[in-house]
């Protein structure tokens, strides 16, 4: 493998790299990922979710004036650099989804009314697509989270997909190869369950001969994961038995608890990475502020208690610090995907990133005028595209517009009504 | 007509003739009195009769139907400003829909039953395996979380199943198989006596006077606060021998305030009045210095005592000792200063410690068949069960586990099939325990253990053992309760109410007290806040676990001795410790063990709302807001929730710079036509409780920010916090949506008793719902008031309301 080595210039993650991996500046470049396209010319596209639980000051967040003169905000004026490589949105919800807090679980499903007692998620846009392309890879999406308890990912059944808190973790199951004996054992493992699984699916049918209709969509639910899972299984004995892509970057090593923005940057670097190398075409990412005291500079409170600033200045302004670095990061990532070249494009042409909230103002818990942001992709960009909030057009027109983008036949999903967001064209 | 096409348009065949009829009932009421509002037009409150159409098939057609019955029902509409029917229209317009509701409902549950066929949800899971196999293994975050409904996270119609649960059960289910497998000797329960003299390290002189430690005068070392980094007390040179066993720890303790050396000098800021409590937990120190399962004990300032502390104590992992005093002007323990000691004489550790040998899951797994070292050179290691006839084995062990393991008798022909996989396996060259433990494996992934099997109709023995041991202990019949059913005897009523009284006596009833207020009270997002630490500096872990106890013994209190379900919004008397006590403003209870407490007159306590953790989880850490509270008035203590907020009406934004208060925010917010309606039943309740900050305790006024430096904050004798203002007045006084008013907390409960039916049903809904698992239906609601009935004769005690919900249909059919 050729190592080649970055010059100061690539900017690399602030502190994903630098202070979560404690590693040098030079990096030997990933290009023993990049053979994974070799037989197909036209790499595929990639989605990457992002959601902040806690949302942004609006005030801050959103630019004044629209359009592609915009002038940016208090926020996106760190962004300045990377200007033209993404779209600002305001305005926008999704109808019959006001629940303050859990209105978050229909971020990427737009499935109604998640605070109602009677709520069923429906399947996250990440999901959907994973159903349909995440086969192609040895792994369908990585779900990640600050927080286990809090997911951005649902399956079809609306049941919550448990995220990888660990961006460690996730490394070293993407890119590490196991001894010569755990190999064995994990291909022992998957053929145990194999054997397991085809023998309980039968069970579940004929429980479900003496049942009524409800009962049967329980069952059949069951029986649908086995079959699922038998099939992914059956994809995973090849893959347990192949060695794993060399990311050629040193072993990620997890930030201590509390630092969230850290541990939100190793996993966008997880999620490129594992993008290069074509583990896998889907990640999303739920940034939950999870600590007491967030390491933040400046910052001294919990990012939920400072979310509920009642107007405060001193918290609205600690806040800010919190909020812009979790930005300044994401920012960051935008960089290095513009800097990796993707076949004859950029990896960030290739890559549909969306980072956005449940909440358009958290102290409030309002879940009109989300704050959203799209980069990458196809996409037109360099502008704010302001829809009325009284009236805006679902936020499932974008999912739409993404999951077109992946090369995917869709005309609805969730809530949308028409294909695409005025303003935000291909 | 619009009303009566868009209903006859929906029925077909049999169903449609008596359409017509239950149109024809209708439709006088609906002409005269509620389409002008609610048509295709006006369509107030999103409510459009001329296209509600009869489809009781469809669930949210249905709950559509019994809103507009509820309203009609209860008087709420036609509104009182608006013409009224007279009686006979009224009447009979309730009596058909009643009957309608009714009847759907009914034929639904009687075709279905009313329980969707349910899975067990994460903490049934967890339990039910670790019961199974004698571990404590957490699986809790292997597992995803559920979905909830109605607040209940063990409801069938809402737990769903994926191809992540699958894949998580069967790693979950290999982790305690592997867990519960003994492959060692017992290895020796030793018992060491240390203290910090000799297993600390020495940090030699400097580490000593960082303020950490100090010697008392016997000559004992003292683990000192520092005041700022937290102490550094954990038994550094000791690590369990075995990680992931069970340790018990004694510690012989004295509290000190320490005056010596370079404290000396130093004002007395320790409130020598509070106790001195020892904190006990386990610390990864010095990894994130975190501790866990922190425990707390109130030491003595004159004598030596003994505590014990017994933990799972995992690799990496230690004890943490030190010393702990609430003071209720300061945030945390970090700014705790200086002085207070918790003196160590010594730490007896006894351990790892085994109930029997082999453990309880090895016994069950594997019998008392014989171990070999897997290499001979290791006799001590690696050992493996080993059998001389594994098929016969295999299956004698199997026939004794499954029945465990699925609750209920299993026949040969189910045996024979884990006894083929298991040969399967043997056959692949896996050794026997191998191949033996893919078959437990294959049974604990199975739909017999992961699914509740319960069958239309009358519960059978087994279903029935297994709903009410489900209900009580989250977890499977024990063996007593199995052998009931097998007598076909649990059907018997008296035996099924001795068997409550039998479950609800065991420990284990614990898990009943928390999965049910977990849900109904919303107790498990206690940790979802953290309070403002300028505005409310007094709050700490102690006194938030303090809270969560409270509430927790409160409901046991009731359930043990037949309380009145009244004492969800009063009683005269609640469980405090010296902590709690003092955040109530009530003095003179000592100590750290929480017990019941009679509450003076003026206390304003007393009943679920008025305790620390009710008030905690209804606000948001910051502010308090009387919509927030008063909709969890409404849903979990009247059990009348209300209506989702409508479209496009921006939500209340707190402000806590002093200048508007809520009230006056909310005023602004009511006036708005389409808010008022529903704000006249949420308000009341909420602003009853504005008297109470969001960590629970009483306010006069709120606290605010200060604006500049010239505002004038707040200063407690004793204290160094100045971090808010005395904000404006709290005024609590309001009315509630029929007129009648109330100045206070005090008066609005009275209001609230008034009507104990109310209450009684709540509770009866509740219990209904977690013993179950679905959602109260309508053809419930009959069932529903013959137990508030029933309960009227004992004042409404909890303890027959939970008998006669277990005795009611609801509970012994599906």
């Amino acid at each position: 493998m050729k190592n080649v080595t970055f010059t100061s210039q690539l900017a690399l993650s602030r502190r994903a790299f630098l202070r979560g991996a404690g590693v040098s500046l030079s990096l030997p470049l990933l290009d023993a990922m990049i053979p994974a396209f070799a037989a197909d010319p036209t790499p595929p596209m990639r989605f990457i979710g992002i959601l902040n639980y806690f949302s942004f000051h609006a005030p801050y967040f959103f630019p004044t004036d629209a359009g592609a003169g915009y002038t940016p905000s208090r926020y996106l004026a760190g962004l300045q650099a990377h200007r033209d490589e993404f779209t600002v949105i305001s305005g926008l919800n999704h109808p019959e989804v006001r629940d303050g807090h859990a209105s978050d679980k229909s971020f990427f499903t737009g499935a109604p009314h998640p605070g109602s007692p009677s709520f069923r998620n429906t399947i996250s846009l990440d999901q959907y697509a994973a159903e349909r392309i995440g086969r192609e890879t040895r792994y369908p999406s990585l779900t990640f989270s600050n927080s286990v308890s809090y997911t951005p990912s649902y399956t079809g059944t609306g049941v919550a997909i448990p995220p990888e808190a660990s961006p460690a973790r996730a490394f070293a199951k993407l890119f590490i190869d196991g001894t010569p004996a755990e190999i064995a054992a994990e291909v022992a493992r998957i053929q145990e369950g194999q054997s397991i699984l085809d023998r309980i699916g039968d069970k579940a049918k004929r429980l479900q001969r003496d049942v009524g209709a409800d009962d049967r969509e329980k069952l059949d639910q069951y029986f649908t994961s086995v079959r699922e899972l038998e099939q992914r299984m059956a994809r995973s004995v090849n893959y347990a038995k192949q060695p794993k892509p060399n990311p050629g970057v040193p072993k990620v090593k997890d930030p201590g608890p509390g630092e969230d923005t850290t541990r939100f940057g190793l996993m966008l670097e997880v999620a490129k990475l594992a993008f290069q190398a074509d583990l896998t075409r889907i990640a999303t990412i739920y940034y939950v502020g999870t600590s007491k005291t967030p390491s933040a500079p400046g910052s001294t409170f919990a990012y939920h208690d400072l979310s509920h600033h009642g107007q405060d200045d001193g918290k609205i302004d600690k806040l800010a610090v919190l909020e812009q670095d979790m930005l300044l990061e994401w920012g960051s990532f935008l960089g290095r995907m513009k800097e990796t070249k993707d076949a004859d494009r950029r990896l960030i042409d290739n890559s549909i990133t969306v980072m956005g909230a449940g909440m358009g103002n958290a102290s409030s818990h309002d879940s009109t005028n989300l704050p959203v942001l799209v980069a990458g992709g196809r996409f037109k960009h360099g502008q704010h595209i302001a829809f009325d909030p009284k009236n805006p057009p679902p936020l499932c027109n974008l999912w739409v517009q993404t999951l077109q983008q992946m090369g995917l036949d869709v005309e609805k999903f969730g809530s949308s009504r028409g294909s695409s967001l005025q303003g935000l064209e291909s | 007509m619009k009303i009566a096409l868009s209903l006859l348009t929906l029925l077909s065949g049999s169903a449609a003739a008596s359409s017509v009829e239950l149109v024809k009932k209708l439709e006088p009421m609906f002409e005269k009195h509620c389409v002008n509002c609610h048509d295709a037009e006006e369509k107030k409150g999103g409510l459009d009769l001329s296209s509600l159409t009869w489809a009781p098939d469809d669930t949210e057609n249905l709950q559509q139907w019994i809103k507009v019955f509820d309203k009609v029902h209860q008087g709420e509409m036609p509104p009182k400003k608006r013409d009224q029917p007279v009686p006979d229209l009224k009447a009979t317009f309730v009596a058909t829909l009643k009957h309608e509701l009714h009847r759907v409902s009914i034929e639904k549950q009687t075709a279905q039953g009313r329980v969707v066929y349910r899975r067990l949800n994460r903490n049934e899971y967890v339990h039910t395996i670790q019961d199974l196999l004698g571990i404590d293994t957490a699986l809790h975050e292997l597992l995803p979380e559920d979905t909830t409904a109605g607040g209940f996270d063990n409801i069938g119609a809402a737990l769903n199943v994926s191809q992540v649960h699958m894949e998580r059960y069967l790693q979950a289910a290999e982790l305690a198989l592997n867990e519960a497998t003994v492959t060692t000797p017992r290895p020796e329960t030793t018992r060491i006596r240390t203290d910090y003299e000799e297993t600390w390290h020495d940090w030699n002189a400097p580490g000593f006077q960082n303020g950490t430690w100090t010697h008392s005068p016997e000559g004992f070392l003292g683990i000192r606060w520092n005041g700022h980094n937290g102490p550094h007390g954990e038994l550094g040179a000791w690590k369990p021998q075995l990680p992931d066993a069970h340790y018990r720890f004694r510690i012989r303790a004295k509290a000190m305030i320490d005056k010596v050396g370079p404290n000396a000098a130093a004002a007395d800021k320790t409130r020598p009045d509070r106790a001195i409590l020892l904190k006990m937990a386990l610390t990864d120190w010095p990894r994130t210095g975190l501790t866990f399962g922190n425990t707390y004990a109130e030491m003595s300032a004159t004598e030596f005592r003994e505590f014990e502390y017994v933990a799972r104590v995992p690799a990496g992992k230690t004890l943490w000792l030190s010393p702990y005093r609430t003071v209720p002007e300061k945030p945390d323990e970090r700014a705790m200063v200086g002085g207070i000691c918790a003196v160590i004489e010594w730490v007896d550790i006894e351990g790892p410690l085994f109930e029997q040998w082999p453990p309880l899951g090895h016994q069950r797994l594997y019998g008392d068949l014989p171990m070999q070292p897997a290499n001979p050179k290791t006799p001590t290691r690696d050992l493996r069960v080993v059998s001389s006839q594994p098929e016969a084995d295999a299956k004698g062990l199997l026939t004794g586990f499954l029945p465990r393991c699925f609750r209920r008798p299993v026949s040969d022909a189910e045996v024979e099939e884990y006894v083929e996989l298991f040969k399967q396996q043997l056959q692949l060259g896996k050794p026997f325990d191998q191949a033996l433990r893919v078959a437990y494996k294959m049974a604990l992934c199975s739909p017999d253990f992961l699914f509740l099997h319960e069958t239309v109709g009358a519960l059978d023995q087994y279903a029935l053992a297994n709903r009410l041991s489900y209900s009580l202990w989250s977890s499977a019949p024990d063996e007593a309760l199995t052998a009931l059913a097998a007598q076909k005897k649990l059907t018997d009523p008296a035996v099924l109410r001795a068997e409550t009284e039998r479950l609800l006596s065991s420990p284990k009833a614990r898990r009943f007290t928390e999965g049910l207020l977990g849900s109904w009270l919303n107790l498990r997002d206690i940790e979802f806040t953290q309070p403002d630490t300028k505005l409310y500096p007094e709050f700490e872990q102690y006194l938030q676990q303090s809270m969560v106890s409270e509430t927790e013994l409160f409901f046991e209190d009731l359930l043990k001795n037949n309380l009145s379900a009244r004492n969800i919004v009063h009683s005269d008397f609640s469980f405090l410790n010296e902590r709690l006590a003092e955040h109530y403003g009530i003095f003179g209870v000592k100590g750290d063990t929480l017990r019941k407490v009679a509450l003076p007159a003026d206390s304003h306590r007393g009943g679920f709302i008025t305790q620390g953790a009710v008030l905690k989880v209804s606000a948001n850490g910051t502010t308090t807001s009387p919509v927030v509270r008063g909709a969890y008035v409404l849903d979990r203590i009247l059990g009348t929730p209300p209506d989702l907020p409508p479209k496009n009406v921006p939500a209340i934004e707190p402000d806590i710079r002093g200048a508007t208060t809520i009230r006056e925010q909310l005023e602004k917010h009511r006036s708005q036509p389409v808010c008022a309606g529903c704000h006249a039943k949420l308000d009341p309740p909420g602003f009853a409780l504005e008297n109470f900050d969001v960590t629970g305790r009483w306010r006069q006024n709120y606290r605010a920010i200060p604006e500049s430096a010239k505002d004038k904050v707040v200063t407690i004798p004793g204290s160094d916090i100045r971090h808010y203002t005395k904000g404006p007045l709290v005024d609590a006084a309001y009315n509630l949506s029929d007129g009648r008013t109330f100045k206070n907390v005090d008066e609005f409960k009275q209001l609230l008793l008034a009507n104990p039916e109310q209450l009684a049903t709540c509770v009866t809904e509740k219990l209904l719902t977690y013993l179950t698992g679905a959602t109260p239906q309508f053809a419930d609601r009959e069932v529903i008031e013959a137990i508030v009935a029933k309960s009227k004769e004992h004042d409404f005690g909890i303890r027959t309301i939970l008998h006669e919900v277990i005795q009611s249909r609801c509970f012994t059919h599906k």
